[in-house]
């Protein structure tokens, strides 16, 4: 169905917009999507990932770099010309044409023959299971049903590559995950090479081949979303997939594959591989669900429960560390409040980074998002 | 499927082309505006340069300068009257629109009635329609009541479209504010009266503000409903200007663009003040936000 | 004004609580001295303004008198189409350049911050004052017949005031800024993103706007349309000022204007407004009935978030 091409490539991609100060939005992006490839853009708001995908769709100029598909640039040729179908976040709908002509939207423009046009319009709309709804108007449909005209629009036109501007914000939490699922299924189903932009990690792990970290304009991580997930390359990155507890500490052995680590209140080992010396500050990066109650080999913190909350099957708690630090548990024992516990983290968990700052002064902002 | 990979040179051609065709349309449009301005603003130089002309007859520019002409105005057209009276009619109506035109306006912000549609329409008529159309009979009415010709049957006519004006200003700015502020108020045991004077009345002061100056520079510049009303010693400036226009030989030409400058002045400073607090755009029209709906 | 309340039988606080669930109470009156001003001010009026137009002064005919005279006489019922003369190409001229103006403007924000104050000038000042500017400037020794001719565009100072024309330019004068400013309005109301999503799905610049922009801005223009028509068909002090010196530039607000005043004929004048009414009233009519054809709606689709 799709156009035949094996990779489109970003090479150093910058957009800096007018009286945007120092910093572009979007700052030497390199990227290369593989034919039938799912690759996720994952950061905060402000971060460039929405910048990245209306470069590529055409929606901005390059301030420079480039973008090909395999050896032609593409970067050059107006919207109109590059055939990537968009989705957007709050779909951009045509209010005025019915879904038919939503979605035969593209057909059209191609100037297909009527009955071409049909063949492509019944097609996407079976797809999205909305057969029935051709001749309604957007304004007559839920956000779900919306969304899925959307993603029709977008594959009706046979595109090269499809892009998606959080697709899934819109929606309430329960239709979220059902969307996910078919989004997954299409793109299984369909093959299409598709470049999505969100802020929400759990999307991002659950959708993508492969996913890109981006910070204030800057890619911080590409990979494979275990490799992401298990091994964040910094702590911005690491605070961003969900190790909560971003803790200041120092280096105090260094040998055996091992790091021994102290801070305030605790002792804990790690098998963070780096360069890393004696004495030296650095920040340690655990995932909330990676602590365990009870301590594990030679590791053992002691602490106070502060705040807990049940969440249905696990605990959720906050507890304080003697010498004063707070730390983020979840675990499937009970706890009580004022409980006196003692935690421990597998050291292959534990997550070191140099540099004593824990993220900086976006973390707090991160965390409720995700 | 074979199209977009093969046809990339040409299609970049096109678009190049394109740029050019869009931005000397662009630049077209560009060149009209500046056209339409150069023509509005030699429009009022001509009125300028005119009063401080002391002959001007077939040349680019009067003879000589003079200012005695806006003594002249002063004194033989009777601005510190007109001035006066303007004053007065700008004032009192904008007064008296606010008073019972804001109470109007909270009730459509707030409340939905049956009705409701009806009572809208009958706000908005007086706006649509123009003054001339329904100046006339109120004139007559005024007349038959002896208050035409007076400053209190000036002030009456012009109520007409400004009473409806501030409701259609003032309800999306009501409307705008949570209604949850007042459910508060009221739930700390504050009576209606107290929650319109003491809650409400507070929060809407720019509201308020923005709709007297507009409803002020409207009285200042509207023509129909004062020259279907006034008689001598109740002119407004606007209309004391039409007639001076309309009778022109009578008195030399200066004079009556020096009168026209004094309103000019009077209207622009109004202008800039008014300018301080509302859009351009509020000041045109109350603009139905299509993104309301 | 505070919803007391009173001892009163139990029919009657039923009674009261139905109205309260529709929401009629007493906080109602607060529209009263609105409405019984608007009412006594403008519906009386207009109201008596019919009445009257039926009731012609002695020897005048009947109920349909005034009607049948204005009918009749050739110089009344002209007057109709020379408004028309005037109303319809300013009013055209003033939506039809509004577009590409306002397309241009769009997304310069400052750009059109500016251009928006310097528009009201022109409003603000007033037809009056425009008029009387507009009479030295356009005159046959004015700078724009002076500018003309030291340029050799002309040999001879071309008439621009005094008739029709000029009574259009002073529309067009006050009439574009406004119907600039409602197009922009309404343009800045579609979502941007609905010309994105056409360019992604290969619409090009020209078919994005007649595909998208053009059909959801339609429904505004018509209104833009109505309101700047209605404004130029009632056109008076301009025509008064501008028009042709004998009485030539004869538009149906003048025409009621001397009914009313030199011949202290008011019902004439009267039946002369109900017909300006009406006309313009049919005008909008039409141009609403197809607007009705488009589509009207919102034009931001920001979804059902």
């Amino acid at each position: 169905m799709s156009e035949s091409f094996s990779q489109l490539r970003l090479e150093a991609v910058t957009r800096r917009y007018a009286g945007g100060g120092e910093s572009p939005a979007l700052s030497e992006l390199t990227l290369a999507i593989n034919q039938g490839e799912f690759v996720a853009l994952l950061g905060p708001s402000g971060c460039g990932k929405t910048t990245a995908l209306n470069c590529v769709a055409g929606l901005v100029p390059l301030t420079s770099g480039a973008i090909y598909m395999d050896d032609k640039r593409v970067d050059t040729l107006p919207t109109e010309k590059r055939r990537f179908g968009m989705v957007f976040q709050n779909y951009a709908l045509f209010p005025h044409l019915t879904v038919r002509r939503n979605v035969g939207f593209g057909p059209k423009m191609r100037k297909e023959p009527k009955d071409e046009i049909e063949r492509q319009v019944s097609a996407a709309l079976k797809l999205v299971r909305l057969s029935e709804y051709a001749d309604r108007f957007p304004r007559e449909l839920s956000g779900g049903q919306q969304q899925r005209v959307a993603i029709a629009r977008a594959v009706a036109m046979e595109p090269s590559v499809v892009l998606m501007d959080e697709p899934l914000s819109n929606l309430d939490s329960k239709l979220r995950h059902e969307m996910r699922g078919e989004l997954q299924e299409l793109h299984r189903r369909l093959g299409l090479t598709t470049l999505y932009v969100t802020h929400d990690q759990e999307e991002a792990l659950s959708l993508a081949d492969r996913m890109v970290v981006l910070r204030n304009g800057r890619m911080q991580q590409v990979g494979p979303p275990e490799e992401l997930f298990d091994h964040p390359v910094n702590s911005f990155v690491a605070d961003f997939l969900g190790y909560r507890n971003l803790l200041p500490a120092q280096v105090t052995v260094v040998g055996d594959g091992l790091l021994q680590l102290t801070g305030q209140g605790f002792a804990l080992s790690s098998r963070t591989s780096g360069e890393f010396a004696p004495g030296g500050d650095v920040t340690v990066a655990i995932r909330p669900d990676d602590i365990v109650v009870g301590g594990v080999g030679d590791t053992a913190i002691d602490a106070v429960i502060e705040a807990v909350a049940y969440l249905g099957k696990q605990f959720e708690a906050e507890v304080e560390v003697n010498g004063g630090v707070r730390l983020h548990l979840r675990t499937d024992e009970r706890l009580e409040l004022g409980q006196r516990v003692t935690l421990g983290v597998d050291p292959r968990r534990v997550m070191v980074y140099p540099g004593s700052a824990p993220a900086d002064d976006e973390s707090p902002e991160l965390a409720s998002q995700s | 499927m074979a199209g977009i990979l093969t046809d990339v040179p040409q299609s970049a051609k096109t678009s190049r082309e394109k740029v050019t065709i869009r931005s000397v349309g662009g630049w077209l449009i560009w060149a009209l505006v500046v056209f339409f301005f150069i023509n509005v603003f030699a429009v009022i130089a001509a009125v300028l340069v005119q009063s401080f002309g002391s002959t001007w007859f077939d040349s680019w520019f009067p003879t000589g300068w003079t200012t005695r002409y806006y003594g002249y105005a002063w004194n033989n057209f009777q601005l510190p009257n007109i001035l006066l009276v303007t004053l007065e009619v700008a004032l009192t109506v904008t007064v008296v629109a606010l008073l019972i035109g804001a109470p109007t306006a909270y009730v459509l912000a707030r409340r939905d009635f049956p009705g409701k549609r009806i009572l809208n329409l009958c706000f908005l008529l007086p706006i649509m329609v123009p003054t001339i159309t329904y100046g006339i009979p109120l004139a007559t009415l005024l007349y038959q009541v002896h208050l035409g010709g007076t400053v209190g049957g000036v002030i009456l006519a012009n109520l007409v479209p400004t009473v409806p004006f501030v409701i259609l200003v003032l309800t999306p700015f009501i409307e705008q504010i949570d209604p949850n502020i007042e459910t508060a108020a009221r739930s700390c045991g504050a009576k209606t009266h107290q929650v319109l004077l003491q809650i409400l009345a507070p929060l809407i002061v720019p509201g308020l503000l923005a709709s007297a100056l507009l409803v002020l520079v409207q009285t200042v510049g509207l023509f129909e409903m004062s020259y279907l009303v006034s008689g001598p010693g109740s002119q407004t400036l606007v209309v004391a200007l039409y007639y001076a226009v309309f009778a022109s030989g009578i008195r030399p030409a200066q004079a009556i663009s020096a009168m026209a400058v004094m309103y000019m002045l009077t209207t622009l400073i109004l202008l800039v003040v008014a300018l301080r607090f509302v859009s351009p755009t509020q000041m045109v029209a109350q603009v139905p936000d299509p993104q309301r709906k | 004004m505070t919803t007391t309340a009173t001892p009163d039988a139990p029919p009657k606080v039923a009674l009261r609580h139905r109205l309260a669930e529709r929401g009629v109470d007493t906080l109602l009156l607060l529209a009263l001295p609105a409405s019984v001003f608007m009412a006594v001010l403008f519906f009386y009026p207009a109201a008596y303004g019919v009445y009257l137009s039926f009731h012609p002064l002695p020897g005048g005919g009947g109920f349909f008198g005034n009607y049948q005279a204005f009918f009749t006489q050739p110089y009344m019922r002209d007057s109709i189409l020379n408004t028309f003369r005037i109303a319809l190409p300013a009013a055209l001229i003033n939506v039809v350049f509004a577009v590409p103006v306002s397309l241009v403007m769009r997304r310069r924000i400052h750009g059109q911050k500016a251009l928006n104050t310097l528009l009201v000038v022109p409003i603000t000042l007033g037809t009056v004052l425009v008029a009387q500017g507009l009479l030295i400037y356009l005159g046959p020794r004015g700078w724009l017949n002076r500018t003309l001719t030291a340029l050799g565009i002309i040999s001879n100072p071309i008439q621009l005031v005094h008739n029709n024309l000029g009574v259009v330019i002073a529309l067009i004068v006050t009439g574009f800024p406004f119907a600039f400013m409602l197009t922009a309005s309404y343009l800045s109301g579609i979502n941007p993103n609905l010309e994105a999503a056409a360019g992604t799905l290969g619409a090009s610049s020209w078919r994005r706007f007649t595909n998208v922009t053009f059909p959801l801005l339609a429904p505004g223009l018509a209104i833009t349309f109505c309101l700047t028509f209605v404004l130029a068909f009632s056109v008076f002090p301009s025509a008064q000022l501008l028009g042709n010196a004998s009485g030539g530039a004869h538009v149906l607000a003048i025409a009621a204007a001397n009914a009313a005043f030199q011949d202290y004929n008011y019902p004439m004048a009267s039946t002369i407004s109900v017909i300006t009414a009406v006309i313009e009233l049919i005008v909008v009519a039409l141009v609403l009935g197809l607007r009705s054809r488009l589509y009207s709606g919102s034009t931001s689709n920001a979804g059902k978030a």
